[in-house]
């Protein structure tokens, strides 16, 4: 006989077991019916670090915005687009202020936005609903700011009605709404600034109390040097969130003092942005409910240039060999015990556009280590002993940045590329070497980039990019780069970009490095962090935090 | 004594009309063209002209100087190229955090390094004297970054304790904020006070040998009397002038200690500011700091004269 749990066995009968089936079946019907009770908490105030202090909080002044201005507007503010949590598996953008969207011609965009948006309950706005003329005086602004090298196709921003915007442009542009999800374009509303005749739109978003936006999270107080406090947004748009009460954001610089604060419960999240490191990362292991998270991370890691115009740099065998000269496995295994990738470029490995290394082919052979074969080489370019010259680097991005490059140098000397290390002062460095003022049989160490869009890494490739530091002017690089611009859906794009990286990894003007993965460190209360970056919207990523 | 202060005043002048030239001279002199760093990297203008406008180097030296200091009487202090905020109200916020913790370092330098200096000279070659000295050469020896991040970590790892990650103001919770200034204070005092111990017991040695204080013990003096009304004041002159080099050194100290500790001071401004290439705003703080350093000195001057009556005659 058998028992079940409707039928213990002193009322067990026929009856009981004929019933027992379609009541277990109601049941579980009833319990799908009911809505699952949110594994989010609602409530609580979470404390991070912000390694700097915001300048001021306009994004669209004079000045190019900080990362950190930029990071704690997002808390405030709200983008039209914003990029997906899983960029690699979605690609592309998703909306944030826009609901929905579409493109009757090549070159128009109509964007209709969420209704029932309020700014903050906080004079002189007041909480009243944004609307499509907010975006279209942003964009007046916008386009006279730094940030109008994003838009330079936008001919014309319409407010068609209250929650219709309509976007002209000159020509088809591929990177137009991954461009609207740049974290420096933010929706002002323009009563918000202080009125100013010299400044950008009229209005001065300098002061703590012109934070006024739509975002998730309201700014209640600003002490310089100190901390952030913020509340959550009483009327945010999407219901229910955030979950958190409000956030701290403590402004500490001292790795030591950060670790110290992390570790007594005083701050409950750190991440690479404040130079978090792999060796701070494996002492956090030993902390108490400490979770340390590792994630790829939207940049390009450092690389080696030289100028493809002037020798030795302008022989493709050369840079190759200078590739087959690195030793990816051994750089991870000795400076980032925590792990990374090979491969750091052309574009970051975190977007949906790269090629993996594994997924490279033929091309792929570039990227091993190969000293007979990088000898082999440079004796093809005429070098068989090798060559002298200088390896230009700067101390102005600190100790660990001149020592990788004594790796370079002693790697490099491995295949006779007997190199002199040139460390500048960063002003120096800035005003010559960067700006690809240098001389042949000089190779220079580039930082890594954290840009926006990939179209801003693409650039750096075609003839007047100030990025260019190689002085290409290679018109197929520059057609696949046109290319990628001009499409208008995303699988086109996809297939342009991918186009032009094959044509990278094939030509070499750049020799990328590895690159770190980036350590996120939570007390174990802290959840529903999304360990992702792309551009600087930290604050977005706190509106699905809480704590357990 | 007004003579006395007068004079120390008037020397003031060409020290501070160095002070001020080397100051605005130093960030034209620095490697690099920082006018192009401020323009590309910062974005600090528009153009470079408009860059070199802002600072107004498009005039001659000279003029550029005249303008500066004229600026500075007006008490115009310019504006952060960074925040945009006048200098000036960014030192009055962050001066007061600095001085606190110079007065307290410099407080707990004089207690510690003072009295056990003072101690250890009186009990001579005994346990006491020898454990002093060897304290004092511990702390001479350690520098203050690495005994505050000992101070910072270890507690932190056995105890769960760490400083507080803001400012406790002290018109909200004086106690708090006295908690808070200890523990940077209590370092940065106790690199400070080794030097003023090893002065005081030397001083107080050679003055514990003159002809007055044996005259003193042979006249049945206790000794209390002795080392208190006759010694010390006298052995205390060379440790005023080397309290005045330790109170500088309090305001150098401090730039580590408020990194550290989390305070909003002078000292971490100057390291942002310098990071930051913020030019007007780095020339008025180091200024600042160098008026601060001349005040300290004339006070030690008035106190040496406090102390000894012939410095103010001999000045006439």
């Amino acid at each position: 006989m058998t028992r079940n749990a409707l039928c213990p066995r002193r009322r067990s009968g026929a009856l009981c077991r004929a019933l027992s089936l379609p009541l277990a079946a109601l049941l579980i019907a009833l319990i799908g019916l009911v809505p699952a009770a949110s594994a989010q908490k609602r409530g609580g105030v979470l404390s991070a670090v912000l390694r700097e202090d915001p300048t001021g909080f306009d994004l669209l002044g004079p000045k190019k915005a900080s990362w950190v201005t930029q990071s704690a507007m997002s808390f405030t503010h709200n983008r039209l687009f914003m990029y997906p949590e899983d960029d690699r598996r979605e690609g592309g953008v998703v909306g944030d202020l826009v609901e929905s969207w579409s493109q009757p011609s090549p070159t128009v965009y109509l964007l209709k936005l969420h209704q029932g948006v309020r700014f903050h309950p906080k004079p002189p706005v007041n909480g009243r609903e944004l609307t499509a003329e907010d975006v279209r005086w942003t964009f007046e602004r916008v386009m006279k700011s730094p940030e109008a090298r994003l838009f330079k196709r936008v001919k014309n921003v319409v407010a068609v009605d209250p929650y219709t915007v309509r976007f002209e442009l000159s020509a088809p542009f591929g990177p137009f709404l991954p461009n609207l999800a740049a974290t420096t374009i933010v929706i002002y509303a323009k009563e918000s600034g202080k009125p100013c005749d010299t400044c950008n739109g009229g209005r001065d978003f300098t002061a703590v109390n012109t934070a006024v936006g739509t975002g998730p999270f309201m700014l209640e107080e600003y002490q310089e040097g100190q901390k952030l406090v913020f509340k959550r947004h009483p009327n945010y748009f999407r219901k229910g969130r955030p979950y958190l009460d409000g956030i701290n954001l403590y402004i500490m610089k001292d790795n030591a003092a950060q670790m110290a604060a992390l570790r007594t419960g005083k701050v409950q999240l750190l991440e690479a942005w404040n130079r978090v490191d792999h060796q701070m990362a494996q002492e956090a292991k030993e902390f108490p409910r400490t979770v340390v998270e590792l994630f790829p991370i939207y940049a390009t890691g450092e690389n080696i240039v030289g100028r493809v115009d002037k020798k030795p740099w302008n022989d493709l065998r050369v840079r190759r060999a200078v590739s087959l000269a690195i030793d990816r496995e051994g750089w991870l295994k000795g400076l980032w015990p925590m792990g990374g990738k090979r491969l750091s470029g052309p574009i970051p490995n975190a977007s949906a556009f790269d090629i993996p290394e594994d997924k490279l082919g033929d091309l792929a052979k570039w990227y091993r280590y190969d000293v007979a074969e990088a000898k082999r080489l440079l004796a093809q370019a005429g070098y068989p002993n090798g060559f002298k010259g200088k390896l230009i680097t700067t101390v102005g991005y600190g100790p660990d940045y001149t020592s990788r490059t004594a790796l370079i140098k002693d790697m490099l000397g491995r295949v006779g590329i007997e190199l002199e290390i040139v460390a500048q002062e960063y002003p120096q460095w800035i005003k010559h070497t960067y700006a690809g003022n240098f001389s042949e049989w000089s190779l220079v160490h580039i930082p890594q980039w954290g840009l926006g869009d990939e179209d801003e890494w693409l650039g750096s490739y075609t003839p007047g990019d100030t990025r260019n530091h190689t002085h290409l002017n290679d018109p197929e690089t520059t057609r696949l780069v046109e290319q990628s611009r001009n499409v208008a859906t995303i699988a086109d794009r996809t297939l342009a970009i991918q186009s032009f990286q094959r044509r990278f990894h094939d030509q070499m003007y750049r020799v990328f490095l590895p690159f770190q993965n980036f350590v996120l460190l939570r007390r174990d209360n802290v959840m529903g962090f999304v360990p992702k970056i792309k551009g600087y919207d930290f604050g977005k990523r706190f509106e699905t935090v809480w704590l357990e | 004594m007004r003579t006395y202060l007068v004079q120390r005043l008037l020397m003031m002048v060409p020290t501070l009309f160095l002070v001020s030239v080397l100051v605005f001279s130093i960030m034209r002199v620095i490697p690099g063209d920082v006018v192009s760093l401020m323009f590309e990297d910062l974005g600090y203008a528009d153009s470079i002209e408009q860059m070199q406008a802002k600072l107004g180097l498009n005039l001659p030296f000279y003029e550029q100087y005249a303008r500066w200091v004229g600026e500075l009487l007006r008490g115009n202090f310019g504006e952060s190229l960074w925040t945009q905020r006048t200098v000036a109200s960014q030192i009055a916020q962050r001066l007061p955090v600095t001085l606190q913790l110079s007065l307290w370092a410099i407080m707990i330098a004089i207690v510690l390094g003072g009295v056990i200096g003072v101690v250890a000279a009186v009990r001579q070659d005994t346990a006491t004297d020898m454990v002093s000295r060897s304290g004092a050469v511990v702390f001479l020896s350690m520098p203050t970054f690495w005994l505050g991040t000992l101070v910072i970590v270890f507690p932190s790892k056995y105890l769960g304790w760490s400083p507080s990650v803001t400012l406790i103001p002290f018109f909200e919770d004086p106690l708090g904020n006295a908690i808070q200034f200890i523990v940077p204070a209590a370092i940065l005092g106790s690199h400070l006070g080794a030097p003023i111990m090893r002065m005081s017991r030397a001083m107080m040695l050679e003055v514990l040998r003159q002809d007055y204080i044996r005259t003193a013990w042979s006249k049945g003096m206790s000794e209390p009397h002795i080392i208190m009304r006759h010694a010390v004041r006298n052995a205390m002159i060379p440790v005023v002038t080397i309290l005045g080099i330790q109170m500088a050194q309090a305001f150098g100290g401090s730039v580590i200690m408020e990194t550290l500790f989390q305070l909003p001071g002078m000292g971490s401004l100057l390291i942002e500011t310098v990071r930051r290439r913020d030019f007007p705003m780095f020339q008025s703080l180091v200024l600042v700091l160098a008026i601060l350093v001349m005040v300290v000195n004339l006070l030690v001057d008035l106190t040496y004269s406090w102390l000894d009556p012939r410095i103010r005659t001999e000045a006439k």
